[in-house]
């Protein structure tokens, strides 16, 4: 084993997780190579630190604190719990948009009726049902603009209001956007609670921010994370991290990966004179050093790993480009090769 | 038959169960009790992944509260299909990674540091410990490398710090570790490896074991 590869399995041998061989292996290249010696040791040291810091004991009272907070919550399984849980499944901005496109279905209802509307006696009747809380005098105008055609103009200074408002106060800044809405709904003529449908139709545009800044800002006061939802976050978790199982300085990436067509035998040898020139190495799928040069018998694939520094990553890629190599998508691969290197997936096809 | 029967029996009445799983029936049956004594079981273990997670003791136990409680609400659908310890530790570190980000966007608990630069690359001071004269008090010491490693803790990326704690604090096998993150062993491996090795580049600038092992 030499040290390139030793030095990706330092860490497995610090746990004891490699077979005795590899261990004996690990522990001749120590010997050997003084930087990967120094290496190991200060990997070593950090782990020791690390333990050494040890179980810490919770606080005192903790374990009454705990009780207390769950004293008042109802019982599992009761229909209390049940409703709250469900409720909890239902992500806010999805109970947001929904309560929006209502408002929306509404608005678009209202219009749709509005030309038939041509007796004044039918305003008021519909007013009543599709705004119950706006039945008031004072708030009569309000209503009847939302219910003919005109609201539309009339509704446009508010829009504009709303997004000077939306927009003086940033998505992810600490305002308080729901204040804003308010004060758009007043200015409409209706109070926060009674807000008339065009208003807080359009007090709905300026909410939609106020969710994002909701999802922003209050992670802890979310319904409790139930599995369904662990495992969605550890998905998306994943998602960053996902092909960066190279190395460190490759974990947003992963590997590149080149397809090169009608090559003959001499495309192996160039591919190992780039490895060498730049202080890589060509090895096979599962990241053993390629000893044999020669490319699968006409019509299979070979795949071959180039493994190189990855401040030669640049001019490998061109290389590779200059020899006909198509960039292609990466496959998935879980091979370790270490921190400091990119590592190019190369399939070649049509041997000759 | 009998020697069959002798072997599922068990005086506890526990029928074998792992002890986990015996807490979690009795509280499905409506033990409230279990959940205290499930409390009591994990409390310093969810505590003190919260807090080299958080790296404030206030903080991490309002995450280790605020797990518990979650717990609570959610004990009665657990089918046992994970260990008990796993979906714990699970729901830990999602809580502890909405804490962080919402206390990140929040600008919450960032300081300047006064020991000098922290960036990785740039050439400043390297913080030391106070030098051991006689009469140096070990404790101090002891806790002050505890509170520069937090540091270099904090330092990490949110993945690499995880993995590290479930390994190397909370001791945790490659394979439970595997399960709470959702990986595979090998990617829990390799990560390990690269959180390792980007803590003691960190540390390197900083402490010595024989610092604190004295």
């Amino acid at each position: 084993m030499d040290t390139f590869f030793a030095r990706n399995r330092l860490s497995a041998y610090l746990d004891g997780n490699l077979s005795d061989s590899e261990s004996a292996q690990i522990e001749t290249a120590l010997a050997q190579d003084q930087s990967l010696r120094r290496e190991y040791d200060t990997m070593r040291e950090a782990v020791e630190l690390l333990r050494a810091l040890g179980p810490v004991d919770a606080p005192e009272g903790f374990h009454a604190r705990v009780l207390a907070r769950v004293q008042d919550e109802p019982d599992p399984g009761t229909v209390v719990s049940l409703w709250r849980r469900t409720l909890g499944r239902i992500p806010v901005e999805a109970l947001a948009l929904a309560a929006a496109g209502l408002l929306v279905v509404v608005v678009i209802q209202g219009r749709n009726k509005s030309p038939q509307q041509d007796s004044p006696a039918d305003v008021p009747a519909a007013v009543p049902a599709a705004v119950p809380a706006a039945s008031s005098s004072s708030d009569r105008s309000e209503t009847t603009a939302y219910t003919s055609p005109s609201a539309t103009t009339q509704a446009e200074p508010l829009n504009a209001e709303d997004q000077r408002v939306a927009q003086a106060v940033p998505s992810g800044a600490d305002g308080d956007l729901r204040t804003a809405s308010r004060r758009t709904a007043a200015k409409a003529g209706g109070t926060p609670s009674a807000a008339p449908p065009a208003a807080a139709a359009n007090s709905a545009a300026v909410q939609q921010p106020y969710v994002a800044d909701w999802e922003q800002a209050a992670p802890q006061d979310q319904a409790p994370i139930t599995d369904q939802m662990a495992a969605d976050q550890m998905a998306a978790d994943q998602i960053g991290t996902r092909g960066g199982e190279l190395g460190s300085g490759i974990d947003m990436e992963g590997p590149r990966s080149y397809r090169i067509s009608l090559a003959d035998n001499q495309v192996m040898a160039q591919l190992s004179a780039v490895a060498e020139r730049t202080g890589g190495r060509l090895t096979d799928a599962s990241g053993d050093p390629l000893k044999d040069l020669k490319l699968a018998p006409q019509g299979k694939t070979t795949w071959v790993h180039m493994v190189v520094p990855q401040a030669a990553a640049q001019d490998v890629e061109g290389y590779l480009t200059g020899m006909g190599g198509v960039p292609t998508p990466p496959p998935t691969t879980d091979i370790l090769y270490g921190s400091d290197f990119t590592v190019f997936v190369i399939q070649i096809s049509g041997a000759q | 038959m009998l020697l069959l029967l002798g072997l599922a029996w068990r005086p506890d009445g526990s029928d074998g169960l792992d002890p986990d799983e015996a807490l979690v029936r009795r509280f499905q049956s409506g033990d409230r009790e279990a959940y205290s004594d499930i409390v009591r079981r994990y409390q310093d273990r969810i505590f003190t992944l919260s807090l080299r997670w958080m790296g404030d003791r206030q903080v991490a136990e309002e995450v280790a509260q605020d797990v518990f409680v979650a717990l609570y609400r959610s004990l009665d659908r657990f089918r046992g299909e994970a260990r008990l310890s796993t979906w714990i530790f699970r729901v830990t570190v999602n809580h502890c990674k909405n804490r962080r980000l919402y206390r990140r966007r929040r600008k919450m608990g960032q300081h300047e540091p006064l020991e000098g630069p922290r960036s990785l690359d740039d050439d400043g001071p390297v913080r030391q410990l106070p030098d051991k004269g006689p009469g140096t008090d070990t404790r101090v010491h002891r806790s002050e490398a505890a509170r520069i490693l937090q540091d270099a803790l904090d330092q990490l990326d949110d993945s690499y710090r995880t993995i590290l704690v479930l390994r190397d604090v909370e001791d945790l096998p490659y394979e439970e570790i595997a399960q709470i993150l959702e990986l595979p062993r090998g990617t829990v491996k390799s990560r390990l490896h690269r959180a390792r090795a980007e803590l003691a580049r960190v540390l390197s600038r900083t402490i010595r074991p024989e610092d604190i092992f004295e």
